[in-house]
């Protein structure tokens, strides 16, 4: 009984251990090199960032954002052809933020107001955004080399001003959903949504307010993500969504929203990470990866299932 | 006295027709006042007016609130005047913590910060007011459906509200916990709170009222004194419905077979939370062809999980002991294995397990017998649309046709269908759980006529229900059922109250 308790407590963090036990043994201690730990962090910085929003939207009633990959990218050419025009970073970095709250504001409405299911809106939204995107590089890659960017957001210039976005992220879903009044309102509007209206909460406003911080934090992640590869290409994000995705609902995130906290998702997060890492390790082909990301997933999920009461409730 | 609010020539036109029409009436300072009246008969729509649910505009006419014109927008407007309304759902975040639900709106703090500390104490505060003794931080999925609605109330009080309507604040409540609904009631009344209780429970109503406002068809019909808790039932109920029910409950009709239909013996449940434990023991009781038995017990009794493991949902814990059906052993693992051996079960709660609320009548009345019209994996169409037409005319079902959807039914109607589509099964022995539950009067007497046409005709009922009046209304028999075992069993011609409650507590005094 003990132990069951104990495990469903801490089933996130004995799945973490699992995992990075399994990934040390089959790298043979490589996971540990500290480059290989110094990556851990670095190439997976978007996944916090990312997944530090969509864990706000998802919050709201299930809410996902798909399209956060392909705004990335779309992020990212305008942000290179801007430079490319001589525009400076910062410039670049706003024209980022101002896409992303105006993709955060279409998304809001239409899931928000007009009351259309998310995954129809961001599915679409992802298509288009990808779209454009590619119209913008012209199939080309383009490479950053504009240095107020690259001191902001790179890490080749000595300077880690970069991290400070990272937390910035982490730090804002945490204040949100822990101590802000709208988090109240955001759990309340998941958790049930005609009690969240009869205690006269505006659902339009709040989930405007969720998608807007996700294009904020989309913004941020497609700097960050340029920054430090330094280039854009024409694929680049394609598997973020999911990244982000997976974080969350790996975290404990209710899949219909209202229950989970940041914790869990800074820990689904690093799961990710050291999946990521270890199979690269490895060696493994990025599709043996998608695959093994998947499986994973749905454990992570089938695993918090039956530790919880409902599993076993089944009325 | 003063009057608190007072309401002038309201009316409120819907697509549908008139809801309210002209209707006028005051509330005095300080008292408790009934409105009763039966679905549609308005009464929801003239809270939803009150409390700032339908903007001002959307209606004709004007009320006042302590003397002030009240011209709310939303019910933001409306609380902020006083008016607090707590609904008939349960509207609880169950994933939430008491005090978060408890602000949830009007959390406690700046902008940007919520103050946790403060929260905490104004919680206890009101905690303490509705006497529910749990910490602030104790999440509502924790809690019973009892200790919810105490939620719920403490909710509406931490708004300070001058005027509180109560809109059915005990239909999933067992009668235990009205007792306990009425003595906070009674409580605030004591501090200069002003109160509008809604329900269906007339004896519910007759025990807190001061004064009883009947309302038929959007119109008052009448206010009459209960200062002294006396009020004429009969007159409340002609009132309502419009005519004389000279009966609550229809003559018997049936006549008890000694051909026993269904019998249980030492059936006994496990407990799903702790292995090994038992939640329902050593449980031995038999219906005959022709009768109706009521199950009584209170709200965790283990009544519906009794039912729904005889229905073969035992699905999550396991279930052993003897059951017959007309002396033939079975073991039934699934609810199809259930229906083929005749058993019939209407379920408590048709908005979720038991309708289809978004197809239409023809469709939900052959959904569970939906083999009798299967040819060939073909589903006959025509048979369809004929039982949908025998049964609409046979149970009376008000609608358009039977091409209308479950949803734009009444809740009585939705009723009929769920018991014309169990019928349509051939049951020999129907199990019906609150049938009545959230019904008007007349709808109510239709379905009683129904049960007992159907016993008459010899099938077999277990007949569940919190009211206890309408499980001795309509049984020939009755089981009580106390902390999962049977404590008692009472003839007829025994019934009362009292004796039902003494096997109630029976159980509690062997352990």
């Amino acid at each position: 009984m003990r132990i069951r308790a104990f495990m469903k407590k801490n089933y996130l963090l004995i799945a973490l251990l699992l995992v990075t036990v399994f990934f040390a043994v089959a790298t043979k201690g490589k996971l540990f090199y500290s480059g290989n730990v110094k990556n851990l962090f670095l190439q997976n910085m978007y996944v916090y960032i990312l997944a530090s929003g969509m864990f706000i939207c998802i919050l709201t009633g299930g809410n996902t954002d798909l399209s956060c990959g392909s705004a990335v990218c779309l992020m990212g050419a305008v942000a290179g052809r801007l430079m490319e025009n001589g525009f400076n970073g910062v410039t670049a970095f706003m024209a980022m933020l101002l896409i992303g709250i105006m993709i955060g504001i279409i998304h809001g409405y239409l899931i928000g107001k007009m009351e259309l299911p998310s995954i129809i809106v961001t599915l679409a939204g992802m298509s288009i955004i990808r779209g454009i995107a590619n119209l913008l590089l012209g199939g080309y890659t383009l490479s950053i080399t504009d240095e107020v960017f690259l001191r902001l957001f790179g890490l080749s210039k000595g300077y880690y001003a970069v991290f400070l976005f990272v937390l910035f992220s982490i730090m804002a879903a945490v204040y949100i959903s822990e101590f802000a009044p709208v988090g109240k309102h955001i759990y309340a509007l998941g958790g049930n949504g005609e009690a969240a209206k009869t205690s006269g909460i505006n659902k339009t406003f709040i989930v405007m307010f969720a998608y807007i911080f996700m294009g904020i934090l989309t913004a941020i992640a497609a700097a960050v993500v340029c920054g430090r590869t330094e280039t854009v290409g024409p694929g680049l994000g394609e598997t973020y969504a999911m990244d982000a995705i997976a974080a969350c609902f790996i975290g404990g995130t209710s899949v219909s929203g209202g229950k989970g906290r940041m914790s869990g998702v800074i820990i689904g997060a690093l799961l990710m990470g050291i999946i990521n890492q270890g199979m690269s390790i490895l060696g493994l082909s990025v599709n043996w990866q998608g695959v093994i990301k998947g499986v994973v997933l749905v454990m992570a999920v089938l695993s918090g299932y039956f530790l919880s009461r409902k599993g076993r409730k089944q009325k | 006295m003063n009057e608190l609010l007072v309401m002038k020539d309201i009316t409120k036109d819907f697509s549908g027709g008139r809801a309210l029409d002209n209707v006028s009436f005051s509330i005095f300072k300080g008292e408790i006042r009934g409105l009763i009246g039966e679905n549609g008969a308005g009464k929801t729509t003239l809270m939803n007016i009150l409390s700032g649910n339908y903007p001002y505009g959307t209606y004709q006419g004007e009320f006042f609130f302590s003397g002030k014109p009240c011209h709310f927008v939303s019910p933001k407007d409306g609380e902020k005047s006083g008016i607090t309304i707590i609904h008939q759902e349960l509207s609880l975040v169950q994933g939430m913590s008491i005090a978060d639900n408890l602000f949830l709106g009007n959390e406690i703090g700046n902008r940007f910060f919520v103050d946790r500390k403060k929260t905490f104490e104004e919680t206890e505060k009101i905690l303490k007011l509705v006497g529910l003794d749990e910490s602030p931080d104790t999440l509502v999925e924790e809690l019973g459906a009892g200790k919810q609605q105490l939620v719920e109330i403490a909710k509406a009080l931490s708004k300070n509200p001058e005027l509180l309507i109560l809109d059915e604040p005990t239909s999933s409540l067992g009668q235990e916990h009205f007792e306990k609904l009425s003595e906070l009631m009674m409580n605030l009344k004591s501090q200069g709170k002003t109160m509008i209780i809604i329900s269906h429970k007339l004896n519910e109503i007759m025990k807190v009222s001061d004064r009883i406002t009947i309302l038929r068809d959007g119109k008052i019909i009448d206010t009459i004194d209960n200062l002294d808790k006396n009020a004429d039932e009969r007159y409340l109920i002609k009132g309502m419905a419009g005519h004389d029910i000279s009966e609550l409950y229809p003559k018997k009709t049936n006549k008890v077979s000694d051909e026993i239909a269904l019998k249980a013996d030492h059936y006994e449940i496990e407990s799903e939370r702790r292995k090994g434990a038992l939640s329902l023991k050593d449980i031995s009781f038999v219906i005959h062809k022709g009768e109706v038995v009521g199950l009584y017990g209170l709200m965790a009794s283990g009544r519906s999980k009794l039912v729904k493991s005889l229905f073969g949902r035992s699905n999550g814990f396991t279930a052993r002991g003897n059951v017959e059906i007309y002396g033939k052993r079975v073991e039934l693992k699934t609810p199809k294995e259930a229906i083929e051996a005749g058993i019939a079960y209407v379920a408590e709660d048709r908005m979720k397990t038991g309708l289809s609320l978004e197809r239409n009548i023809r469709e939900n009345m052959t959904l569970p017998g939906l083999e009798k019209i299967t040819i060939r994996g073909l589903l006959d169409k025509a048979e369809e649309k004929m039982v949908a037409r025998d049964n609409v005319e046979h149970f009376q079902i008000k609608a358009r046709s039977y091409e209308q959807d479950v949803k734009e039914l009444s809740g009585g109607n939705q009723q009929k269908v769920m018991l014309s589509q169990w019928f349509y099964t051939d049951p020999k022995i129907l199990i019906l759980d609150e049938p009545t539950k959230g019904i008007d009067v007349g709808a109510k007497y239709e379905i009683y006529n129904i049960i007992n046409e159907y016993a008459a005709s010899g099938g077999a009922v277990l007949l569940i229900s919190s009211d206890m009046s309408e499980i001795f209304g309509l049984s020939d028999r009755i089981y009580v059922l106390s902390e999962g075992r049977i404590t008692g069993e009472l003839d007829r011609d025994e019934f009362s109250a009292d004796k039902v409650m003494t096997y109630i507590l029976k159980e509690d005094q062997l352990s």
